[in-house]
């Protein structure tokens, strides 16, 4: 295998200058002078996967083209390089310091010269793929040259560069042919033809389907004699729009085509040698990038023997090669566009070809547009828009229906000066009537609905709605919500309406919250307690009272409960040190107060805990664990019951009746207020709330604590030293905790 | 080349289906120049559980002949450079309002290759970087600076429409 600048390395493509300059060349200021070092790429690579550290990619060939390339490591100290699409080719030895061309296995002019930079051996991958090079084609090189602006392109420009071709490896390059690259198949301008002036157009019966959009049309006649290079604005399949502007471009004459006329999309480039001066091997250099160099003699030939043609380049020799791209007035713009040049050459009697491109891009102002694109009772087909503003606010007129409904499905895009466009497919619906009034336009259903698990059964719900989607937004949630294991059916499961705004009474209870900001709305729930395994299915959807459109969405979200808030520790010790236990402050550990004792109804006292009975069953069990935390445990079974019923006047503060059924009620101010039915599972009051009433804490030693307002369960806090107000029944018949939640346990 | 027919519904919150046309399977989703998909034989594919407001803007692309550019376009920047062994670490800084701001660190691994890609960008935006190798000592190498012009298909343009008296307006959301 060759060395590096050997073989199809043998020759390269640099750029040019002013030695005196002392700045960073590039190529916008490679207007001739002297060869430089810098080359030319034509393709830059991206390491994708970085292999092998000791492995610096130096140049890949053109012939490779655009795609994936790897480079493997055969052995230790050995790799092996596979172009874009093509085979494997043979494994080179490079060993530490060395510079060596890896040749792919499918031809010999698709390489990559490579540099070894220590001796590290290479992980030799039998499986793997290596190294990972992406090609890719470069924007703005000496070749594409700058991106366009709009004034430029609106007026017209032509851009002058100079490379030089060099025999770098030292060996006589012969038989070298610069030429345009052609961008799209030959076709047949056998429909129609352009006049000889003016705009027209030129259509063919073959396909122009692989040509650019807009671009540069070669016209030649059958025999191949160029006859004029033209610009095409826009293009079908099978026809090509020229404006007169786009007419004798590239040193050529508007001309009169003929049906038998052959046409090739081509770069809107033509090409040029120059001969070094001999002394010093320069060859001239222009003051702009906008300056014709003269004494040119230019070429736009589009195969090797047509283009420019070298017999032989010395070692060591250069040759200057020019290259004018020319803009026309009002040329499209796009943001790529190619600039292509093709070589062939011989070293030491093998023939190579290869390619070099860039690319650049053009602007248009005027095509920046917000553009609305609007289907009628249907999806917009995107192929026009109705509406377009370089600006916000757009507006547009719809037009009502001479009868019934039409439906307006409309799409809002963003196209920007390059001609690239946004491609949402979000449909925003306005439905209007015959009299033009938006009628039942449909809501949008709310996002992120999740069920959160928290302690002791309790499930977060959560939804936000964005009203800024809908016109007319919604107002209300309407909550679905099972424990069947079945998803809510619409018209049959029951559902609770709840106001998306915040009333601001700011009494009561208020477990639904609603944040204004930007239209958007903020549910969020506490629902339960429920027992474990409980499979709970909600579905939440957004109304607007004002009409009664309801969101359409019926997908339900789940959440099988298997939370639970774990029992309180018992007996807590404390302890100096080792030393001697320290006794709690009056620690009631184990007491019990009657309330009843035929059916020996109690309440029981535990560490941080009160438990309710009557006999063996449990009514209830109360903790406190922190200063602001109790909780009252309710067993699975039973049900909480709202319930205005007036039982009446009653005895004492913890009134047994023996029924059937048995019956505890709970007084207040000498006023049954709850019901507690032992014999049916049922707690009675008129509200369950929790935290919505002050507790008196500590209003007197004892499990329950009565005052003229209030009936107070309380349990003993052993580490503060007396006694904490964990339940209450007020006068009302409200029953809470404070600022507890209300459990139920299995 | 893009599928035709393309269209998009909402199943969940946050969650869309696309379906479109029958075109040459397999298919692929492209969002922001980067492949979310591939291999796909049926005309259906569905984006799950986003915090997105509308459904992101992709597209299918089948395997039938013809380049689709779109993908090609992310809308971000990559710096590449090759490291050496005597550096400890690269920093990466930005030109932002007339000053020099640091804006990543990549650490030297041996690796040889190193890559840095931008946070999103804005279509023609025009950022300025550099890159500085730094070793142990702290010792800074000459900085190697990039600059370069990001050309890619706009996002969706963030709007409200309102309808009033026959004329619909398409506003900028705030």
């Amino acid at each position: 295998m060759p060395d590096a600048f050997a073989a199809a390395d043998g020759l390269g493509l640099y750029m040019t200058g002013v030695e005196t300059d002392a700045s960073v060349y590039s190529p916008d200021t490679s207007l001739g002078g002297v060869r430089l070092v810098h080359a030319v790429a034509p393709l830059r690579w991206y390491v994708e996967v970085a292999r092998y550290g000791n492995v610096v990619v130096q140049a890949v060939s053109g012939a490779c083209g655009e795609g994936t390339a790897y480079i493997r490591a055969t052995a230790t100290g050995s790799l092996a390089f596979t172009a874009p699409g093509d085979t494997e080719g043979s494994a080179v030895a490079i060993a530490n310091g060395e510079t060596k061309l890896l040749t792919s296995g499918g031809s010999a002019s698709k390489w990559v010269r490579v540099t070894r930079t220590s001796a590290t051996a290479f992980p030799v991958d039998s499986y793997s793929t290596g190294m990972v090079l992406s090609l890719v084609k470069p924007y703005s090189n000496l070749l594409g040259m700058p991106n366009v602006s709009h004034a430029d392109r609106a007026a017209g420009l032509s851009n002058y560069r100079a490379a030089m071709l060099w025999a770098h490896g030292g060996l006589d390059v012969t038989s070298v042919a610069v030429w345009i690259r052609t961008l799209g198949t030959q076709r047949t301008s056998d429909g129609t033809q352009l006049s000889g002036a003016g705009s027209g157009t030129i259509t063919t019966t073959g396909s122009l389907a692989d040509w650019p959009t807009a671009g540069y049309c070669r016209v030649s006649n059958s025999g191949g004699t160029l006859k004029e290079i033209v610009y095409y604005t826009s293009r079908t399949a099978t026809s090509l729009t020229v404006p007169a502007a786009g007419r004798g471009l590239l040193g050529t004459s508007a001309t009169a085509g003929a049906n038998t006329d052959l046409i090739d999309a081509v770069p809107g480039i033509r090409i040029g040698w120059e001969a070094p001066a001999t002394a010093d091997y320069t060859i001239q250099a222009v003051a702009t990038s906008t300056t014709a160099p003269s004494g040119i003699t230019w070429s736009t030939g589009i195969t090797s023997a047509t283009g420019l043609t070298l017999a032989t380049l010395s070692a060591w020799q250069s040759y200057g090669l020019w290259i004018h791209r020319q803009i026309p007035a009002g040329a499209t713009a796009s943001h790529r566009i190619e600039n292509a040049i093709n070589l062939s050459y011989v070293v030491a009697g093998v023939t190579y070809t290869s390619t070099i491109s860039g690319l650049y891009a053009m602007a248009d102002t005027a095509l920046a547009l917000y553009r609305l694109y609007a289907g009628e009772d249907a999806s917009p087909t995107f192929a026009s828009p109705v509406a377009t503003s370089a600006t916000l606010p757009l507006t547009h007129a719809l037009a009502a229906p001479g009868a019934g409904t039409r439906d307006y499905r409309l799409v809002c895009r963003y196209r920007n000066a390059y001609g690239l466009e946004s491609f949402n497919l979000f449909e925003r619906s306005i439905k209007i009537n015959a009299a033009g009034a938006q009628v039942n336009s449909p809501l949008s259903e709310p996002d992120g609905v999740t069920l959160t698990a928290k302690s002791g059964g309790y499930v977060d719900l959560d939804a936000t709605y964005y009203g800024s989607r809908d016109d007319t937004p919604g107002d209300t949630w309407r909550v679905y919500a099972t424990t069947t294991g079945a998803d809510p059916v619409v018209g049959v499961t029951s559902y609770t309406d709840y106001p998306m705004r915040n009333s601001g009474n700011g009494v009561g209870v208020s477990t639904v919250r609603s944040m204004w900001g930007g239209q958007t709305y903020v549910l969020s729930r506490r629902l339960g307690p429920y027992a474990w395994g409980t499979d709970l299915r909600v579905l939440v959807r957004a109304v607007r009272s004002s009409d009664s459109a309801v969101s359409s969405n019926t997908t339900a979200t789940q959440l099988t409960v298997v939370t639970d808030s774990p029992a309180p520790v018992a007996w807590p010790e404390m302890f100096a040190g080792d030393e001697a236990g320290v006794q709690q402050t009056g620690a009631y550990v184990d007491t019990t107060t009657t309330i009843h004792a035929g059916s020996n109804t109690r309440i029981r006292q535990l560490p941080g805990e009160s438990q309710f009975l009557c006999g063996s069953t449990l009514i209830w069990r109360a903790t406190w664990t922190e200063s602001t935390r109790g909780i009252l445990y309710v067993p699975n079974g039973w049900a909480l019951v709202e319930d205005d019923t007036a039982w009446g006047a009653g005895a004492g503060d913890i009134e047994y009746v023996a029924g059937p059924p048995v019956v505890i009620y709970l007084n207040v101010g000498g006023t049954r207020r709850a019901k507690i039915d032992v014999t049916n599972l049922t707690i009675s009051a008129a509200e369950f709330g929790l935290g919505d009433v002050a507790l008196t804490d500590c209003v007197s030693d004892g499990a329950y604590a009565a005052t003229g307002t209030q009936l107070l369960f309380q349990v003993w806090d052993g580490i503060l030293g007396r006694w904490r107000a964990c339940v209450a029944l007020s006068s009302a018949g409200r029953l809470s905790t404070m600022p507890a939640v209300w459990q139920r346990r299995s | 080349m893009a599928v035709s027919g393309l269209s998009v519904t909402k199943i969940a919150g946050g969650s869309w289906r696309w379906t479109w046309t029958a075109g040459t399977t397999p298919y692929r989703v492209v969002w922001r120049g980067m492949q979310v998909a591939a291999g796909l034989t049926t005309e259906q594919w569905e984006w799950y559980g986003s915090d997105l407001l509308e459904p992101p803007a992709i597209e299918v692309l089948d395997a039938a002949d013809g380049e689709a550019l779109t993908e090609a376009i992310p809308p971000y920047l990559t710096l590449q450079w090759r490291g050496h062994d005597n550096a400890a670490a690269y920093r990466v800084e930005r030109y932002v309002s007339s000053a020099w701001t640091t804006v990543g660190q990549v650490t030297e691994s041996g690796q040889g290759y190193y890559r840095w890609p931008t946070p999103d960008l804005v279509d023609g935006e025009t950022p300025i970087y550099r890159v500085i190798a730094v070793d142990l000592l702290g010792n800074e190498s000459t900085a190697v600076q990039y600059t370069g012009t990001l050309i890619c298909y706009p996002e969706p343009p963030v709007i409200n429409m309102t309808y009033s008296g026959g004329t619909l307006t398409v506003s900028a959301r705030a």
